[in-house]
């Protein structure tokens, strides 16, 4: 087995102020920051918190599932203690976001209330998937982040075998690499490519302070020609509010 | 855990003959039997009706590209899984890519697959598209995947490894499985199985020879199709006189 990949190659140490950064700014605007960079798919597809309110942030721990096989996808596999789902589940760091590639079937909970539990217990940041989640009442009564395409009652070996984990991975139709940082909320979830957080947490945080002026000035009955794009006098008007509002 | 193909060690040459022999409907039909009901991929065609391909896979798996990663100094580069794979996919292998069953770029085009062809590769199995379509179907090499695309492979895929399990066209496959493709498409063998779906399937398929006679003679399909314990001792009679 031969990996090569150039996403993270070797992963680069993040200062814990940019999560702390994007825990403040929304997909909304990250997904603009990266769409501008070229990404033509800066977020998943489909994937939606369990609960509107749900926010995760956090570098990608990932998982891989490929389509089950009856005859290997069996109970005693499911209690193994090498089987690549509870590895993972017993090993995403603290603070990550444990990613799962379902290749976007959700016809069974890849997690259920169980999995979930010792998750937040080990104190994982949140978990997002394009597959379904099961036992989800439970799920969200315990406010664990949990992102996916719907809440699903069968369980997962019906469809998925997991294996293998912190490998490159699809999910979402979006590419993710280990280490990469995930950031999701109400509309979704958007993959920043690791090296690229710092500089898009800054940049995402500058653009919602612009729009909260922006939105104070049309809430004043401004029209949006020259404000929105903002023109070099709006800007101009923007930097002696920001210096009020200190 | 997973099936541990390697230790099972290579299919016998009589084996694979055998199974070039049989179609990917009989096998379909052994594997159901063993509770293996969906191990024939969605949406996988030959890209020439005469094409037939058996042999062990060995995968390739692509992730969607990244715009500021998959760039041409990237994929291009000797040592990407991609390369890697078709320079040193077996003779006699079947590679089999890993698409995610996205059909609007190509997984593979024309002069990868013509080296493939140089090097003895078996074949090649994709649940993506195919570009170079017709230079690839005059050369005779076997493609089976979704149908011809266009657009080149670094704009739709990111190869990230190669000889790991992988999903294709909704079925499992590890590396060293026994890969069938026929003109009704692919199905896949899980190595430990294959001795024995070949014996049975080639069993079955000589029995259907008898009562395919036995139908075009104006037998009725009752006690004929599934055999009675009549029509059974029947066959085993006319085995002897074949």
């Amino acid at each position: 087995m031969t990996k090569f990949h150039t996403g993270n190659p070797e992963v680069v140490p993040l200062d814990p102020q940019v999560i702390e950064t994007l825990r403040g700014v929304s997909t909304a605007t990250i997904s603009t920051q990266l769409a501008r960079r070229g990404f033509a798919h800066p977020c998943m597809e489909g994937v939606r918190p369990l609960r509107p309110d749900m926010k995760v942030v956090g570098p990608a721990f990932t998982l891989r599932f490929i389509p089950n096989r009856p005859d290997i996808t069996t109970p005693q596999f499911g209690g193994h203690p090498e089987h690549p789902q509870r590895v993972a589940i017993e090993t995403c760091p603290e603070g990550a976001v444990l990613v799962v590639d379902a290749r976007g079937k959700a016809r069974s909970g890849v997690v259920g209330d169980i999995m979930c539990r010792r998750l937040q217990r080990r104190g994982v940041a949140g978990i997002v998937l394009d597959g379904g989640i099961r036992d989800t009442r439970d799920v969200v009564a315990t406010d664990f982040p949990a992102f996916c395409l719907g809440a699903v009652a069968p369980p997962n070996p019906i469809e998925h075998h997991p294996v293998d984990m912190n490998v490159p991975i699809a999910c979402g139709d979006t590419s993710v690499f280990p280490g990469d940082i995930i950031v999701g909320d109400y509309e979704g979830v958007c993959v920043i490519p690791r090296y690229w957080a710092a500089e898009i947490a800054e940049e995402a945080r500058h653009k919602e302070d612009v729009e909260a002026f922006i939105l104070d000035k049309v809430d004043r009955g401004s029209s949006l020609i020259g404000v929105y794009p903002p023109n070099e006098a709006t800007l101009a008007e923007y930097e002696e509010w920001k210096k009020g509002r200190r | 855990m997973d099936p541990d193909n390697k230790t099972l060690g290579p299919v016998a040459a009589e084996v694979i003959e055998k199974l070039r022999r049989i179609s990917v409907a009989t096998i379909s039909g052994q594997l159901a039997k063993h509770g293996l009901r969906r191990m024939f991929m969605t949406n996988v065609r030959p890209i020439r009706s005469d094409l037939k391909i058996v042999g062990p896979a060995f995968t390739l798996r692509y992730i969607p590209a990244r715009e500021d990663i998959t760039i041409p100094q990237y994929t291009s580069d000797p040592k990407t899984p991609q390369r890697k794979t078709v320079e040193i996919a077996p003779p006699g292998s079947v590679v089999v890519m890993d698409c995610r069953r996205e059909v609007w770029a190509a997984g593979l085009g024309g002069i990868l697959s013509r080296r493939m062809q140089r090097r003895g590769v078996e074949g090649v199995v994709l649940d993506g598209g195919l570009r170079d379509f017709s230079e690839v179907e005059s050369s005779g090499f076997p493609v089976f995947c979704c149908g011809p695309a266009a657009p080149p492979n670094n704009v739709l895929h990111h190869p990230v490894d190669f000889d790991v399990p992988i999903a294709c066209g909704a079925v499992p496959v590890f590396p060293g499985d026994i890969i069938c493709g026929d003109r009704e498409g692919v199905v896949v063998i899980p190595r430990y199985l294959v001795e024995e779906i070949a014996d049975a399937a080639l069993e079955q398929e000589e029995r259907e020879v008898f009562l395919l006679e036995k139908v075009d003679q104006g037998a009725s399909i009752v006690g004929v199709y599934p055999p009675s314990e009549e029509t059974l001792r029947e066959y085993e009679s006319w085995k002897q006189r074949h």
